[in-house]
C-alpha cells in the first residue's frame, strides 16, 4: 500500500451536550483517521454518536476536548478544525462537505431545488462563473445522481419530490463542490437498491478521480461491505473496533461487532434475529470503562471500571476489548 | 366485516407541474387481507409514497377506488374523517420532518391519545409509558424535544405515535431505514408481534429486500407508477419473473457469500432512467431492461397471471408478438 497523506486525523475527541437533565457525555475519546482517496465506513447502533462525530468535523458541534487535524491541499497546511479562526474555516469549508442524514435538514422547503443547487455551485466555484455555465453544471450533477428530467426537478420545491429524490439532491449539492473530504451521513437510506448501487459507484468514481476521502456513516452493513476500504465500529460514543472491510466481515472480534453482524436480515431468509439484548446506556452517567459492558455476553469484572486500550490484532485490525489482551493498568 | 382490509382498484394519481403532468401512480391495484403484510417495493420515485398518501386520504385520486374494510375512502373522508385517520395510520419515511422539532415526546404521543381515545390524564400517562417501552425508550424521553433525538430515536417515536391510535391498517413507509440492525430487528419483531396480537394489516414500503423476505406475506414491485410484479412472498423469491425484480435482487448489498450466490445477475447494466412526465413507449422498463427485445419498445405490456397468484408485466410472458 502506498503511503498517502492522512487527510483527516481525529484524536481523542470528546463531546458533551448540556441539557435540562444534565450533561450528556456522548463522544468519549474517539480517534479516527482518513487518508486521501480512502473510503472509511463508520457503523454503529442508532444514537451511538456517528452523526455527532460528522457534525464536529463541519463545526456544527464543538467538542470539549480533542483535535481534528485536517490537511488542506489548497492551503498546503495542516489545521486543527476545532481551533482555526473563522476566516481560515471559511476556506476549509469549501473542501469539506457533509451530506446530512435527513434531507429535510439540508434543503430549504421554500426555495426551488434549482435555486439551491445553483447557489451551492456558485459558492464553491474558485472564480466567478456565468449563469449558463452554472445551469449546465447543475443539470450535469442531477444526471450524475440518476435523476431524470432535470428541468422538472430544478423547478420543483422539495415537497414535490420523493424521499429518494430529495436525498439525491443533497448528494448532488455536496458533489457540486468537489470536496477533498466528504462526510456522507446515511446517504442512500431512501434509495432503491439499483439506484443505490449507481450512487455507490458515483462515490467510487469521485474517490478515484479526485482522491476525495469519503467518510461513510451508515448502519447498513451490506452497504459498508460494498463501499468501504476500512471500517470503524462505534458503540455509545466509543470506537470498539476498526479493520479493513474484508477482515472485519470475515473475522469480527469485538462482541459488539459480532452481535451487530448477526442481526442483519438475510436475503436467504430465516427470520429476524435479535442481535444484542438491551440498549445503549444513558449518556448522563455512562460506565467509565467499556460502555458496552452492560450488554456484553463476555463481560469480566474490570470492564465497567477500566476502558480497554485499543490493541492491534494485526496491521489492519484493531480492537478495544479485554478478550484480546490489554491488561488493566 | 370484510376480510379485506384494503382494496385499491385502478388507482391513478397525476400531478400537474410547470413542466407537464407527472403520472406518479398510473393504474395500481392491490389488496391486503386482515393480518397480512404487503411489501411495496420499487424504484425511488415510482409512486409508493403517493399510493400511501392517497390511501390515508391526503391526496384525492385522479381515478380509481380505494376501499377500507369495505368502505370507500372517498366517502369516509367526508363523513367520518376522524374514523379514517384512526383506522389507518402512517409511519413516515423521513422521521425528522414528520415530527415537530419543538414538540416534546409527551406532546407528540399525547395528541393521538387525546384525539381518538378520550382517556383520563392518568391513563394517558400510563399508555405513553407503555408505548415508549414497546419501542424501547426509557421514560426520560418524555420530556425531550424531537430536535434533540438521534435519527433512530425519532423513527421509534414515529412508530409509537402510529400505534397510539390503535389502527387496523398501518402504512409503514420505510420505518426502519433510519435504524441500525439491532433496533430494526426489535422494532420489526415488535411489529410482527403486534400484528399477531391485534390482527393488524401492514402496507410495508421498503427498499430492503432482505428485510422484506423476513416480514412480508406478499410482495408488489412498482416501476414508474405501475406494478410490474406481484405474488405471494416465497414464490417471489423462488421464482422472480420480471427483469426489474431480478435486477433488484442482484443489487442488494449483502453480508455473506451464501446470499451473494442467490443473485440472478452477476452485473447490472445501467441503462437510461426514464421520467414520469415523458414515459417511455411500450414497456416502461425497456430503457433499462437487460433482456429487452425489439418489440418491447413498441407494445405496451399488461399485467398477466403467469402462475397462480403470480402476476408479471413483461412481454416474455405474453404469447402474442414475435
Ligand atoms: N444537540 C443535542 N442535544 C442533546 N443531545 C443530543 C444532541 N445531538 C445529539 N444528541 C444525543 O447524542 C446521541 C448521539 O446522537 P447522534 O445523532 O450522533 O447518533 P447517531 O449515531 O447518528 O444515530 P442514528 O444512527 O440514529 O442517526 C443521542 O443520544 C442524541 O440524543
Ligand atoms: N405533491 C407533488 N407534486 C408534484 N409531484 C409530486 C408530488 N408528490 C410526488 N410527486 C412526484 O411523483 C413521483 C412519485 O413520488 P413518490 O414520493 O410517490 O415516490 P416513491 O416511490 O415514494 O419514491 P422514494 O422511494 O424515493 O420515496 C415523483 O416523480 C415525484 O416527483
Ligand atoms: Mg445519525
Ligand atoms: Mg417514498
Amino acid at each position: 500500500m502506498t503511503q498517502e497523506h492522512d487527510l483527516l486525523r481525529i484524536t481523542d475527541l470528546q463531546v458533551d451536550f448540556n441539557t435540562f437533565e444534565g450533561c450528556l457525555h456522548v463522544l468519549d475519546r474517539v480517534s479516527i483517521t482518513a487518508r486521501m482517496g480512502e473510503k472509511v465506513g463508520l457503523v454503529g447502533e442508532s444514537g451511538c454518536g456517528k452523526s455527532t462525530l460528522g457534525r464536529c468535523i463541519v463545526r456544527r458541534v464543538r467538542p470539549v476536548a480533542g483535535e481534528i487535524i485536517f490537511w488542506s491541499e489548497r492551503l498546503n497546511n495542516v489545521e486543527d478544525i476545532v481551533s482555526v479562526t473563522d476566516s481560515i474555516w471559511k476556506q476549509l469549508r469549501k473542501q469539506i462537505q457533509m451530506i446530512f442524514q435527513e434531507p429535510g435538514a439540508a434543503i430549504n422547503p421554500v426555495f426551488t431545488v434549482g435555486d439551491q443547487l445553483r447557489a451551492a455551485i456558485r459558492f464553491s466555484a474558485p472564480t466567478h462563473i456565468g449563469k449558463s455555465q452554472i445551469q449546465r453544471r447543475a443539470i450535469e450533477l442531477l444526471q450524475e445522481v440518476q435523476l431524470s428530467d432535470p428541468e422538472r426537478i430544478m423547478s420543483s420545491y422539495p415537497f414535490q419530490l420523493s424521499g429518494g429524490m430529495q436525498q439525491r439532491i443533497c448528494i448532488a449539492m455536496a458533489l457540486g463542490v468537489q470536496p477533498s473530504l466528504l462526510i456522507a451521513d446515511e446517504p442512500t437510506t431512501a434509495l432503491d437498491v439499483t439506484i443505490q448501487e449507481q450512487i455507490l459507484r458515483l462515490f467510487n468514481d469521485l474517490v478515484s478521480y479526485h482522491r476525495t476521502a469519503v467518510i461513510f456513516i451508515t448502519h447498513n452493513l451490506g452497504v459498508v461491505r460494498e463501499i468501504a476500504d476500512r471500517v470503524y465500529v462505534m458503540y455509545a460514543g466509543q470506537v470498539m473496533e476498526s479493520a479493513t472491510t474484508d477482515e472485519l466481515f470475515e473475522n469480527p472480534m469485538h462482541p459488539y461487532t459480532r452481535g451487530l453482524i448477526s442481526a442483519v436480515p438475510k436475503l436467504t431468509g430465516g427470520g429476524i434475529i435479535e442481535g444484542i439484548p438491551g440498549h445503549i446506556p444513558s449518556y448522563l452517567d455512562p460506565p467509565t470503562g467499556c460502555r458496552f459492558c452492560t450488554r456484553c455476553p463476555d463481560v469480566v469484572p474490570k470492564c465497567d471500571e477500566v476502558r480497554p486500550p485499543i490493541g492491534s490484532i494485526n496491521a489492519s485490525h484493531e480492537v478495544a476489548c479485554f478478550l484480546y489482551g490489554g491488561e488493566a493498568s | 366485516m370484510s376480510e379485506q382490509t384494503l382494496r385499491v382498484t385502478c388507482l391513478k394519481k397525476y400531478f400537474a407541474t410547470r413542466r407537464g403532468t407527472v403520472r406518479a401512480v398510473d393504474g395500481v391495484s392491490l389488496s391486503i387481507n386482515r393480518g397480512e403484510t404487503l411489501a411495496l417495493i420499487g424504484e425511488s420515485g415510482s409512486g409508493k409514497t403517493t399510493v400511501a398518501n392517497t390511501v390515508i386520504g391526503k391526496y384525492v385520486p385522479t381515478e380509481g377506488q380505494i376501499l377500507l374494510e369495505g368502505n370507500s375512502i372517498a366517502q369516509l373522508i367526508y363523513k367520518r374523517p376522524k374514523a379514517l385517520r384512526q383506522r389507518v395510520q402512517m409511519v413516515f419515511q423521513d422521521p425528522g420532518s414528520s415530527l415537530n422539532p419543538r414538540r416534546t415526546v409527551k406532546q407528540t404521543l399525547g395528541l393521538p391519545l387525546k384525539l381518538y381515545h378520550h382517556e383520563s390524564r392518568e391513563e394517558r400517562k400510563q399508555r405513553m409509558l407503555e408505548l415508549l417501552e414497546r419501542v424501547e425508550l426509557s421514560s426520560e424521553y418524555l420530556t425531550k424535544v424531537s430536535s434533540a433525538l438521534s435519527g433512530g430515536e425519532k423513527a421509534r417515536i414515529g412508530v409509537a405515535r402510529a400505534l397510539a391510535a390503535e389502527p387496523t391498517l398501518v402504512i409503514l413507509d420505510e420505518p426502519t431505514s433510519a435504524l441500525d440492525v439491532s433496533i430494526q430487528a426489535k422494532i420489526i419483531n415488535m411489529l410482527l408481534r403486534l400484528q399477531r396480537e391485534l390482527t393488524l394489516s401492514y402496507l410495508f414500503i421498503t427498499h430492503d429486500l432482505s428485510l422484506m423476505r423476513n416480514v412480508a406475506t406478499h410482495a408488489a414491485i412498482m416501476y414508474l407508477g405501475e406494478i410490474c410484479e406481484t405474488s405471494q412472498k416465497e414464490e417471489f423469491f423462488r421464482n422472480p419473473l420480471h427483469p426489474y425484480t431480478k435486477m433488484l435482487l442482484s443489487s442488494v448489498p449483502v453480508v455473506s457469500r451464501e446470499e451473494e450466490a442467490m443473485k440472478p445477475f452477476k452485473t447490472v447494466l445501467k441503462g437510461e432512467i426514464p421520467s414520469p412526465i415523458d414515459l417511455p413507449s411500450g414497456c416502461r422498463f425497456h430503457t433499462r431492461c437487460p433482456e429487452r427485445q425489439t418489440h418491447c419498445s413498441e407494445q405496451t405490456c399488461e399485467l398477466l397471471e403467469v402462475h397462480t397468484g403470480h402476476w408479471a408485466r413483461c412481454h416474455h410472458f405474453s404469447e402474442a408478438p414475435q
